[in-house]
């Protein structure tokens, strides 16, 4: 029987999370404790294994990851990489959220999704090539506009389980309790909303869900083994996929800082580059698009329209006056509650809803201050999210439309739950935790 | 951490998890199927594992079992229809015209002229007895006399209708049951609120509890059958591997026998267990006494069923499912009947194949998964669907030790038999075996505690989201 405290909650020969009985301090801030005993590989893979299984049955249904298709119609990341192939930048047809700017229409999206959709078009012309010098009929032209569903779920979805598995790992040391955070953190959070409706080819969600892998990278690369290139490459994924997610170099500035004085020289201009090519390539796209860097173009994206958030949009996109609105929908906007012959069933604002209500693992990040705190990585990683949540705070829309969550959550979700992830483990936490994992699973599978 | 209070082997602290009593798995009289002085959880624990499962079971299986859509209504559930038939006096159902049962009757015949015993005339699986031109329910009671017993309420309530439950009666009575008992039986048989909940959770979503629950939904009387005799065999094991008290194995019989009439045979290791005593913890004693309680008990269970065969059928041992295939000659189960029988060694051959040993069949494949096909309506083996099973076989050095164990086994052994003997191999059941449901929680609370500790904790983990994934493309 293990009597170490640091393992409490996790039984050694079982792998259920059940919660210990004994109380059990706080595993030290910052990384898990050294007197963990280490896993085998096999369990790690079977935890995995145990992880996809919840994941498939839970999900599944709502993710649908055989429907996923992405096309130019709908899509203007990929609609900006058939208009590249075609040796332009502008678009040939106006959809949603696109910037209209001297008669010419443009993608005003992060470049992540382009180039990834320039890439799998490309991979899908030398597949044509090589299936003609192989003498194979081609598949049906009508395929030709469409992102390869294989890609976009292996792109997209996927990686999101294992990023997410290995950082939650490396946080708490132990596979088990990783994979239940994980699936806390798929299932109980906007991701799975995002899953849902990234299935129709929405970029923003398609977006959000390519930042949480970057983000899960940043934050597993400094709290796990201290792996610079894995938080820059981390980096650029994120901030090319979601604009604000930048501020997270603050804690990578840091830990090239402080990490290791003899390779302190070579760690910055490192982060230096990584910084330059994450900000570098939307800001020359802007100029080539929009003619400034600084521009990029999400004030065109309003142009004809009439509806409010138009009109927000044109007056400012960023302003502290919208702080108080976004402010109650970030926290304390609540979804109100239907009960009827069909059971119970939430009433929800389009706008959003507090993500402490949604999402109630998180207030762990409060109740646990003094312990991240007290680790600097953590610290700087927590307070390198304070920019976004200004930016958001800020922003010009709540997020709308997200019914009965708040999605801009998720900028800065994936790196609180690593911080926080340790905090979960012991005693009643185990429970708190349990109970609040429960909860948002519950109540995600009921809105989506 | 817990300390635990360990009086058995070396073997029990190998199946037990450090962390959890155990059961002892002792010599001949022992009563050895409860924790034995080890930790007593708290309520609080107890509570919050109850609650993961059920929040575990509405993410898992919720969306397959639609609880607001439940409805039970007598045009659906010949047990229903009974049940109104006795409120009005009668024993034989009407006949079924135009998608709903026509209570105007004296007589098909003398209303319709035409062929009786068109079975498009009746509920499905009801008996046309031809001697007398009436048409009979076949099934077992249970449904008919909840019916009977709630239309009190059901007459206050939906304005003096009977022909239908209360959807919340319905639920309270066939559904709540299955996680309560079985997440209690589970956790009084291993002793941990967590392992009950992940068992329980298995038998309901990784058995064919689950199809039969989304049958119930519907208010078909086979499928209400299936999930109400799960109950009664979990209380009558919880009875018989804990206390002995005899009286809740008796209720519990009695709830299986009225659901499902091949459990009946349960009462013989019940009766066996009355009488040689195991309760005091030294070797087995008579007690002609509760032997005697038992044999009453056992009586008044049967009683009632050949009492209601009499009357309808003129004869207490004809339980009247060779009237069920009238008009219904050419249907495969109907063929199967007309040429042997409903009983018959001819079937055991081809009922073992499909409970043991058919292979699912494959249906659709997608990147969203695999869907089970429905070209094999006769069953699937259970060993295939639910590998969980496979822990009666590999602990059966650890439950043999347990008289209670070896004389409920035995007995499902009897209900096996008796259920390959049967003219059907479980049809209409695609992807599944829901005969299986007739001994699989009997077998599942045998190998409870041996489910855990190192190896064994990865095995059953691996059995269950097996079985969980699998049931999932079933239904």
């Amino acid at each position: 029987m293990s009597e170490d405290p640091s393992v409490a909650g996790v039984s050694s020969g079982s792998l259920t999370p059940t919660p210990d009985l004994s109380p059990a301090p706080p595993p030290a801030a910052g990384r898990p404790s050294s007197k963990l005993s280490p896993e085998t590989g096999w369990r790690r893979a079977g935890c995995f294994i145990l992880l996809l299984v919840a994941l498939h049955v839970v999900v599944g249904p709502k993710a649908r990851l055989s429907e996923w298709r992405v096309d130019a119609t709908v899509n203007p990341s990929f609609a900006e990489a058939t208009a590249w192939r075609s040796g332009r930048l502008d678009l040939d047809e106006r959809m949603h959220d696109t910037a209209l700017i001297g008669g010419r229409i443009y993608n005003v999206y992060p470049p992540l999704f382009t180039f990834i959709s320039y890439a799998a078009l490309a991979g899908r012309d030398l597949n044509l090539w090589v299936m003609g010098r192989m003498g194979i009929e081609p598949p049906d032209a009508s395929d030709a506009v469409s992102f390869p569903t294989s890609w976009l779920v292996g792109l997209v979805a996927l990686p999101l389980v294992a990023m997410g598995f290995w950082a939650l790992g490396r946080a708490t040391g132990r596979s088990a309790w990783a994979a239940l955070l994980c699936f806390g953190w798929i299932a109980g959070t906007p991701v799975i909303a995002c899953l849902a409706t990234a299935r129709g080819g929405s970029i923003n969600h398609i977006n959000h869900l390519l930042s949480q892998t970057g983000l899960m990278l940043i934050a597993a690369a400094l709290l796990g083994r201290r792996r610079l290139a894995l938080a820059l490459v981390g980096l650029i994924i994120a901030v090319w996929s979601r604009p604000l997610t930048v501020a997270f170099v603050l804690p990578i500035l840091w830990a090239a800082w402080r990490w290791d004085a003899s390779l302190r020289q070579r760690r910055l201009i490192a982060a230096a580059a990584a910084l330059v090519l994450a900000i570098g390539a939307p800001m020359t796209l802007n100029g080539l698009k929009f003619g400034s860097p600084f521009e990029t173009g999400y004030a065109y994206i309003y142009a004809e329209r009439t509806d409010e958030l138009a009109e927000r949009g044109r007056t400012s996109l960023f302003s502290p006056s919208y702080a108080k609105r976004n402010a109650w929908y970030m926290n304390l906007e609540m979804p109100g509650w239907e009960v009827g012959s069909f059971g119970i069933r939430p009433v929800l604002d389009s706008h959003g809803a507090g993500i402490w209500f949604t999402t109630p693992l998180l207030l762990f990040a409060i109740f646990g201050v003094r312990h991240w705190w007290a680790d600097r990585t953590r610290r700087w990683l927590m307070l390198g999210s304070l920019p976004v949540i200004v930016g958001i705070l800020c922003y010009h829309n709540t997020g709308y439309v997200q019914p009965g969550y708040y999605r801009f959550v998720l900028d800065f979700l994936p790196i609180w739950l690593v911080v926080i992830a340790p905090l979960t483990v012991g005693d009643v936490r185990s429970r708190l935790a349990l109970g609040a994992v429960a909860w948002s699973a519950l109540y995600f599978n009921l809105i989506t | 951490m817990i300390e635990q209070q360990t009086d058995g082997g070396p073997e029990q602290a190998d199946a037990c998890d450090a962390t959890n009593p155990s059961p002892t798995p002792g010599r001949d009289g022992a009563p050895a199927s409860q924790p034995q002085g080890g930790p007593v959880e708290s309520r609080w624990r107890m509570l919050g594992c109850f609650l993961l499962m059920l929040a575990a079971m509405q993410l898992t299986i919720g969306p397959k079992l639609l609880l607001s859509q439940w409805e039970l209504l007598a045009d659906q559930d010949a047990g229903v229809a009974e049940g109104e038939a006795w409120l009005k006096g009668r024993l034989d159902l009407p006949p079924f015209i135009g998608g709903a049962l026509d209570w105007d009757y004296p007589s098909l015949v003398l209303r319709a002229g035409e062929n009786a015993g068109d079975p498009s005339h009746r509920l499905h699986d009801t008996a046309f007895f031809t001697p007398t031109g009436k048409i009979y329910n076949v099934f077992p009671p249970l449904v008919s006399i909840l019916t009977v017993l709630l239309s009190p309420l059901h007459r206050l309530l939906l304005g003096d209708q009977v022909h239908m439950w209360l959807q919340t009666s319905f639920l309270l009575l066939v559904f709540w049951p299955l996680p309560i008992v079985g997440f209690l039986v589970f956790r009084r048989r291993t002793g941990d609120s967590a392992w009950a909940a992940l068992l329980t959770l298995a038998w309901m979503g990784g058995t064919a509890v689950l199809p039969t629950l989304a049958q119930a939904r519907h208010g078909y009387l086979g499928g209400v059958d299936h999930v109400l005799s799960q109950v009664g065999l979990l209380i009558l094991a919880a009875d018989l591997l804990g206390k002995q008290r005899i009286w809740p194995g008796l209720i519990g019989l009695l709830i299986s026998t009225y659901t499902r009439q091949m459990t009946f045979l349960y009462g013989i290791p019940l009766l066996w267990i009355a009488l040689r005593d195991v309760r005091s913890g030294g070797l087995p004693r008579w007690n002609v006494r509760r032997f005697l309680f038992c044999g009453a008990g056992l009586a008044v269970i049967a009683a009632p069923l050949l009492s209601l065969n009499y009357l309808k059928f003129g004869n207490p041992l004809d339980f009247g499912y060779s009237y069920i295939y009238e008009g219904r000659e050419d249907e495969p189960m109907g063929r199967r009947f007309r040429e042997h029988g409903t009983f018959s060694t001819h079937f055991i051959k081809e009922n073992l194949y499909y409970m043991h040993a058919a292979p699912p069949r494959i249906g659709e494949i997608t990147a969203a998964g695999v869907q089970i096909s429905d070209d094999n309506p006769h069953s699937t083996s259970l060993w295939i669907t639910t590998p969980l099973a496979f822990w009666v076989l590999l602990s059966v050095g650890s439950w043999w030790r347990e008289l209670n164990c070896r004389l409920l086994m035995m007995g499902s052994l009897l209900v096996m038999a008796g259920l390959v003997c049967y003219h059907s191999p479980g049809y209409w059941a695609a992807g599944y075996c829901r005969f299986a449901l007739d001994f699989l929680p009997i077998w599942l609370l045998v190998a409870a505690p041996f489910t855990r500790g190192g190896w064994r904790t990865w095995m059953t983990l691996g059995c269950v989201a097996w079985s969980l994934l699998y049931f999932q493309a079933v239904v």
